[in-house]
């Protein structure tokens, strides 16, 4: 599947609120779920 | 996946229990496309796992957990690898230079991430493990350079020589790079494994890079063909 540049940049501006300093494990966790939404795929790690 | 003391990737974090298992299978095999990624400092596809043998016993353990295709990016942060991010598809898949973009564009998110979460002083398990990746990246990295120099010998061949020299000594690599820069060479490994390994794995990566260029000729074929018929 091609991913557009626009739906990058929505799909990192959606971890802008990410705050790996208070916690990193929630933050990993909020990196792969929206890596795959964005990918479509079965699952990232 | 974040590298641990010994140079090997450990699995961090993952979206779903097949994921984690194609990350543990890798991480314990020493195979698989982030195991690739990492040691070569670059992007590594898997198109489909059933069909693209020499990537070894991995695929097949792919296939048990239902995962036919996977990508990997390094993880840079301080000017070394200090992990991979990876996505893993269930059907047999093209990996195209948008999704290969896109995959380091968020591996670049996450070592910014992690940057902000070492200099933080983060506390936790995932905290430590972040800052022993970090630890093992500048040993490495030196001793990676220091290999270079002494054996005249490219960065991937390097990496693999810290890796066969600690796994046949039963060491570490931290212990081996240790070793390496106070001016004890650790005996020669067998460098024609060495070789093996790295155009083992060079010659997957130019598979699927050919395979990428293939399906973007043909759909400019049938791009240009529809055209035609458009235009008659």
């Amino acid at each position: 599947m091609r991913i557009d540049s626009e739906a990058l940049v929505a799909s990192i501006s959606s971890l802008a609120d990410a705050q790996p300093q208070h916690d990193l494990a929630a933050t990993l966790q909020q990196v792969v779920d929206a890596a795959k939404l964005l990918f479509g795929a079965k699952g990232p790690g | 996946m974040l590298a641990d003391e010994q140079g090997q990737l450990r699995w961090v974090s993952a979206t779903d229990q097949d994921s984690q298992l194609a990350e543990d299978n890798q991480e314990l095999l020493g195979q698989g496309p982030c195991q690739v990624a990492f040691s070569q400092r670059a992007p590594a596809m898997m198109r489909d796992a059933r069909a693209e043998p020499d990537w070894g016993e991995i695929g097949l353990l792919f296939s048990d957990v239902k995962i036919c295709a996977a990508a990997s990016a390094p993880i840079e942060l301080g000017g070394g690898p200090i992990g991979t991010l990876d996505i893993y598809a269930a059907e047999p898949r093209d990996w195209n230079q948008s999704e290969i973009s896109a995959l380091q564009a968020y591996a670049g998110v996450v070592a910014s991430l992690l940057g902000s979460a070492a200099q933080a002083e983060v506390k936790g398990r995932l905290a430590e493990q972040l800052q022993v990746a970090l630890r093992t990246r500048v040993l490495i990295e030196q001793a990676k350079g220091a290999l270079m120099v002494h054996q005249d010998i490219d960065e991937a061949t390097a990496f693999e020589w810290l890796r066969l020299s600690a796994r046949s000594s039963s060491r570490t690599v931290n212990a081996v790079a240790q070793d390496i820069l106070a001016g004890r060479w650790p005996p020669m490994p067998d460098l024609a494994a060495v070789v093996g390994r790295l155009a083992q794995a060079r010659r997957t990566e130019q598979r699927a890079h050919q395979r990428a260029i293939d399906l973007h000729e043909q759909a400019a074929d049938q791009h240009a063909q529809q055209g035609r018929e458009d235009q008659a």
